[in-house]
C-alpha cells in the first residue's frame, strides 16, 4: 500500500507495513503460488477468552480482562471478523502454512458450524498444489478441551467436519487439552457445576479419538497446582494412549506433548517435585520393554526425538530466537482485528495495529496502535535478554514466554527468577538421567551436531563439576 | 536503606508554562498535590522521607525537579538552615535545578534560595539550569507561556546578582529543540544567522549555547533531511555547539579510543550513555517512593522504574531470586535484604538491556532503510547501520521515554534514528574524521 509519508503516525505505518510483507506476506503470496515454499509462518486467530473452564494456571483467568478486553469479547463478530480475513487472503492470494484456531472455548456448536463453514469456502478457494493431505503442508489446528463431547451433536459435528475437510486433502487437527486423570479436577475445574471428571468422560474421549480419521494428540500441562501427582498421571495417559490408538507405549510420543505452565508461582517445592518427576519419567522409559528396554542408546534416542517435548529446548536450533511459534505465526485477536505480538500479550500498550474495514471488508492497510513490541518479539534471540545472556542454561533453555516474563516482572525482556528455576530444574533432571545412564558423553558429541557455534561453550558447561545440579541443590537448601 | 552520591526531589507537582514537548501532565490536580508538596516541605516531612530510604551520609548532591522547582524555593528557603542541613545532608556539596525562568516569582525565590544559602556555615554551590530554546521565532512558539525577552532579561538580572552576591553559583542554560526547528532552519538562512547571533550574544555573556534534541520525539524522515542540511551547515561555520549528534560522535570515538569496550558489551550503556540514572543518581518521589529516574515520578506507567514496588511484585521477583543472581547483582552495600533484591533486579534490568536494545535496533534500522525512511547508506553499509544504533542506543537513551511510548523500557520508537540517519550522522562523521586528519597532520 503506498502511503504518503508526511508525519510520524504515516511513516510508523509504512514501515510496519514494510515489516509485514518481510515477514508473513510475501511468503504466503510465494506460498500460494508454488504450494513448495518451507518455513512460511503460521496465522492464529484468537477467538475469545471466553471458556467453559476456569484453569488455575490460565493467563485469561488471570489477566484475560486485560488481555482480551469485554466490550471485544464477543464470538459471533469475532468470527466474522475471521471470515472478513479469509476472505482477504483469498482475494490476495495469500497462503499461510496452517490457521490455528485459539481461545478460550465457549463456541457454541452453531457458531463452530458458522467457523467451520467459512474456513471451508477458504478451503476450497486455496489451489490444488496446496492441499497434500498432511499436517504439515496447509492444514488447520483446533485445541479442544472436550468438555462439550457430551453434546451429541457438537460430537457429530467435530468428526463430520474433520472428514469434510479431508475430502479437499486438508487436514484438520484437534489438539486436546486436559490434564489426564489425576490432574484434571485440580487444574482444570469447570464452570459448571454439573460437570465432573468421570471414567464415562474419558471413555468418551477415547471413543472420539477412535473416531476421527486422523487421530488428536493430548498437550497436557504440568502446572504447580498439579506436578506432584504427576508420576501417577503419566502412567495413567500411557495406558490411556495405547489403549486409545491401539499402540505400543514406543509410540505414546506421537501423541502426547507435555508442556510445563510458565507461571511465576512455581516454588521450590513445585521444582522440586518437577525434578522428581522427569527423573521419573526416564527411568519409566528406560525401563519400558517397548521403548529403551534397559538399552541406554535408546534411551539417547528416546531424548533426541524430544522425550514427550521435554527435551525440545535441549535440541533446539542455535542460534535460536524464542523456541515458541511467536516468531512463526501472525496472531489476530479477532474480536477488535488487532495484531498482537502473541495472544499472552495482548496489552494494550502492545496492540500492534488494527486491520481497516471499509465495507465489510479488509482494505489491506494496518493501522498502527504501537508496534514495537511486535517488532522486537519477532526479531528478538532470548539470548540477548538481561537475565538470559549471562545464564549458565541458556544454550540448553527452551527459553522464557514473554507473556510470562511480563507478568512476572512487568517487562517482556526479564524472566522471574521462578520460572528459571523451574527451567532449571528440566534440564538438571534430563543431564543427571543422562549421566545415571552412562550417556551423558555421548548426547554431549550428538549436541555438537546442533550447536557447532556454542560447542565449546555446551562443552564446559556440561564437563563442568559445577554443572552437577549444585546449583539446583542450593536453591533448594 | 539505598546509597546514592546524587539524589533527585520531585519538588514541584505544577509548572507555570507548557512546553509542547514537555512529558509533565497539566492539570488542576497537579495543583492540589503542590499545595500539600509545600506543607511537606514546610514540615519537613518530605525530608523524612528522603532519609527515611537513602542514607543521608552518602548524598552529596541534590537535584530538584518538577514541574518547576523554583514555585517552591520560597518555603524551601524558610528552613534551611545550618541545622536542616546537618540533620539531613550532613555531607551535601551541591544542589541544581533547572527553571524556565519565566515569571518574576521564579526569580524572588531563586533570591530567597541564595539568600538562605548564603547564610548556611557550610559552603554549597548552587547549579541553576535555565530553558532558553532561541530567539522568539523558537523560543515562544514551543514554551507556550514563556517569552525570552522576558526570560533573558532574568538571566541578566540574576547573572547580575550571581557576580555580586553569590559567587557560589554557576549558571547554565539549555536550549531543546524539536523537529521543527531544524525544518525551519535548515531552509531559512535568515533564521539560522539568527540563532548564531543568539548563541554569539549568550556566549558573550559567558554562557554556553548547546542545543539538546527533545526526547522521544516524533521525528519524521523531513526533520531528519532537514537535521542531515542543519548540523552540515552549522559544522561549516563553526557552530559545533548546535550539533548534538556531532558531540555523540565524538563521545563514542573517544569512549572506544579510551576504553577499548567492545561495542557488545553491555557496560557500554552506563559508559556512555548520557543518563545517570540508576548508575550515580536515583530519584525519590512524593509518597517517598524510589526510583531510577525523575522521569517516572508523575507518569502513570513505570512501575518497572521503581524500586519500592508493591508488595506482589517482591514476592513474584524480589523473594524468588536465587543465590547466583544476587551474587552477580551490581547492589548497594547494607541495603536490606528484601531492599537489595528489589533494587539490584532493577538496576540489573536496565544496566543489562543493552544486548536486548542492539538486536531490537538493528532491526529496526534495517526495516526502516529498507522503507527508505533512512538514507541509502544504511542499506548499503552494515558498519554505518551499526554506528548508527550505537549512537541511537547508547547516545541518547532514556528508559523513561521508551516505557512511555513503546511500552517496554528496552523499546525506542526508532524516532531518532531518523533524524540522525538522514544525513546528519554522516555529515558529523565526516566532519569529525575531518578534525581528526588535521589533528594528525598537524
Amino acid at each position: 500500500m503506498d502511503l504518503t509519508t508526511e508525519t510520524f503516525h504515516q511513516e510508523e505505518e509504512q514501515w510496519y507495513h514494510q515489516f509485514l510483507n518481510i515477514h508473513y506476506l510475501a511468503s504466503w503470496k510465494k506460498n500460494y503460488k508454488t504450494g513448495k515454499e518451507e518455513n512460511i509462518p503460521s496465522l492464529e486467530f484468537t477467538l475469545s477468552r471466553k471458556c467453559n473452564l476456569k484453569c488455575t494456571y490460565c493467563y485469561y483467568t488471570r489477566h484475560g480482562k486485560e488481555l482480551y478486553p469485554d466490550p471485544i469479547d464477543r464470538v459471533d463478530p469475532s468470527i466474522a471478523n475471521c471470515e472478513k480475513i479469509l476472505e482477504y487472503l483469498t482475494r490476495e492470494k495469500l497462503a499461510p502454512s496452517r490457521i490455528e484456531i485459539f481461545g478460550g472455548e465457549a463456541v457454541s456448536r452453531d457458531q463452530y458450524k458458522k467457523l467451520f463453514d467459512i474456513l471451508y469456502s477458504y478451503v476450497l478457494a486455496l489451489p490444488t498444489r496446496l492441499k497434500k493431505r498432511t499436517s504439515t503442508s496447509f492444514s488447520i489446528v483446533f485445541p479442544l478441551n472436550v468438555i462439550f463431547l457430551e453434546d451429541r451433536e457438537y460430537y457429530d459435528l467435530l468428526i463430520q467436519e474433520q472428514k469434510k475437510f479431508l475430502e479437499q486433502n486438508v487436514v484438520i487437527s484437534y489438539s486436546i487439552s486436559f490434564d489426564g486423570k489425576y490432574c484434571d479436577p485440580i487444574s482444570r475445574p469447570a464452570h459448571s457445576s454439573t460437570f465432573e471428571y468421570s471414567d464415562a468422560f474419558y471413555s468418551l474421549v477415547s471413543r472420539f479419538c477412535k473416531d476421527l480419521a486422523i487421530p488428536a494428540g493430548f498437550h497436557p500441562m504440568i502446572s504447580r497446582d498439579n506436578v506432584k501427582y504427576w508420576k501417577n498421571n503419566i502412567d495413567w495417559f500411557f495406558d490411556y494412549i495405547k489403549d486409545t490408538y491401539s499402540v505400543t507405549s514406543k509410540d505414546v510420543n506421537r501423541f502426547l506433548y507435555l508442556l510445563e505452565v510458565r507461571n511465576e508461582d512455581w516454588s521450590l517445592e513445585n521444582v522440586k517435585d518437577f525434578y522428581d518427576f522427569i527423573v521419573y519419567i526416564i527411568d519409566k522409559i528406560f525401563e519400558d520393554p517397548d521403548i529403551c528396554n534397559k538399552d541406554p542408546d535408546k534411551l539417547l534416542e528416546q531424548i533426541k526425538t524430544r522425550l514427550f517435548n521435554l527435551s525440545s529446548g535441549i535440541f533446539a536450533y542455535i542460534p535460536r530466537g524464542l523456541t515458541c511459534s511467536l516468531q512463526t505465526c501472525l496472531y489476530v485477536r479477532t474480536g477488535d482485528l488487532s495484531i498482537i505480538p502473541c495472544h499472552r500479550l495482548s496489552y494494550p500498550s502492545f496492540i500492534a495495529g488494527k486491520f481497516e474495514v471499509q465495507e465489510e471488508k479488509l482494505t489491506g492497510r494496518v493501522i498502527t496502535e504501537f508496534p514495537y513490541m511486535h517488532l522486537a518479539s519477532v526479531n528478538t534471540n532470548f539470548q540477548t535478554h538481561a537475565d538470559c545472556s549471562s545464564c549458565e542454561i541458556r544454550s540448553l533453555c527452551p527459553g522464557p514466554c514473554l507473556g510470562a516474563n511480563y507478568e512476572a516482572t512487568k517487562d517482556p525482556f526479564i524472566a522471574s527468577p521462578a520460572m528459571c528455576r523451574m527451567e532449571k530444574a528440566k534440564v538438571f533432571a534430563i543431564l543427571e538421567s543422562c549421566k545415571k545412564y552412562g550417556i551423558l558423553d555421548t548426547l554431549i558429541s550428538h549436541l555438537k551436531e546442533y550447536s557447532t557455534g556454542t560447542f565449546n561453550e555446551y562443552r564446559r558447561f556440561m564437563l563442568s563439576k559445577s554443572m552437577q545440579v549444585t546449583l539446583l541443590t542450593q536453591s533448594l537448601e | 536503606m539505598l546509597k546514592a552520591n546524587n539524589i533527585s526531589l520531585n519538588f514541584s507537582e505544577t509548572c507555570n508554562i507548557s512546553c509542547t514537548y514537555c512529558f509533565v501532565p497539566h492539570n488542576k490536580e497537579a495543583n492540589h498535590l503542590n499545595i500539600r508538596l509545600r506543607e511537606d516541605i514546610l514540615s519537613l516531612a518530605f525530608f523524612d522521607r528522603v532519609v527515611a530510604r537513602f542514607d543521608k551520609q552518602e548524598i552529596e548532591y541534590l537535584g530538584l525537579w518538577g514541574g518547576e522547582p523554583t514555585l517552591n524555593l520560597d518555603v524551601f528557603s524558610t528552613i534551611l538552615t545550618d541545622s536542616f542541613i546537618s540533620d539531613y545532608f550532613p555531607n551535601l556539596k551541591n544542589i541544581h535545578f533547572s527553571t524556565n525562568l519565566s515569571k518574576s516569582i521564579s526569580l524572588s525565590n531563586i533570591y530567597l534560595f541564595l539568600e538562605a544559602v548564603k547564610k548556611l556555615e557550610k559552603p554549597l554551590t548552587i547549579s541553576i539550569q535555565t530553558s532558553i530554546d532561541g530567539p522568539a521565532f523558537l523560543h515562544d512558539i514551543h514554551r507556550r507561556g514563556s517569552e525570552v525577552s522576558t526570560v533573558l532579561s532574568n538571566l541578566e538580572n540574576l547573572q547580575g546578582q550571581v557576580q555580586t552576591l553569590y559567587p557560589f553559583v554557576t549558571l547554565t542554560v539549555k536550549p531543546t529543540y524539536s523537529g521543527d526547528e531544524y525544518v525551519l532552519l535548515s531552509s531559512n538562512s535568515e533564521y539560522l544567522e539568527a540563532v548564531f547571533a543568539f548563541s554569539d550574544y549568550l556566549r558573550n555573556r559567558g554562557h554556553r549555547y548547546g542545543v539538546t534534541s527533545a526526547i522521544p520525539g516524533r521525528y519524521t524522515v523531513k526533520d531528519g533531511k532537514a537535521y542531515g542540511v542543519f548540523t552540515q551547515k552549522v559544522l561549516d561555520r563553526g557552530y559545533s555547539n548546535f550539533s548534538e549528534i556531532y558531540d555523540l560522535v565524538q563521545k563514542l570515538f573517544q569512549r572506544v579510543r579510551d576504553t577499548k569496550y567492545h561495542s557488545r558489551r553491555p557496560d557500554l550503556l552506563t559508559a556512555f550513555s548520557f543518563c545517570s540514572a540508576g548508575n550515580s543518581s536515583l530519584a525519590i518521589d512524593n509518597t517517598g517512593a524510589a526510583h531510577l529516574c525523575q522521569g517516572t515520578f508523575l507518569s502513570m506507567l513505570g512501575e518497572e522504574m521503581r524500586i519500592d514496588s508493591p508488595k506482589d511484585k517482591l514476592e513474584k521477583v524480589g523473594l524468588s531470586f536465587d543465590k547466583t543472581a544476587l551474587r552477580t547483582a551490581i547492589s548497594p552495600a547494607n541495603t536490606s535484604a528484601l531492599e537489595e533484591q528489589m533494587y539490584s533486579y532493577v538496576i540489573r534490568a536496565v544496566t543489562r538491556t543493552a544486548l536486548t536494545t542492539m538486536n531490537y535496533t538493528k532491526s529496526f534500522l534495517k526495516i526502516l532503510a529498507i522503507s527508505n525512511q533512512l538514507s541509502p547508506i544504511y542499506k548499503e553499509d552494515e558498519d554505518m547501520l551499526n554506528l548508527l544504533a550505537a549512537i541511537v542506543i547508547f547516545g541518547k537513551y532514556c528508559i523513561n521515554s521508551n516505557l512511555l511510548t513503546t511500552g517496554a523500557f528496552e523499546l525506542h520508537t526508532g524516532s531518532l534514528a531518523k533524524l540522525y540517519g538522514n544525513g546528519a550522522l554522516e555529515a558529523a562523521l565526516s566532519h569529525h574524521l575531518k578534525q581528526q586528519h588535521k589533528k594528525e597532520n598537524a
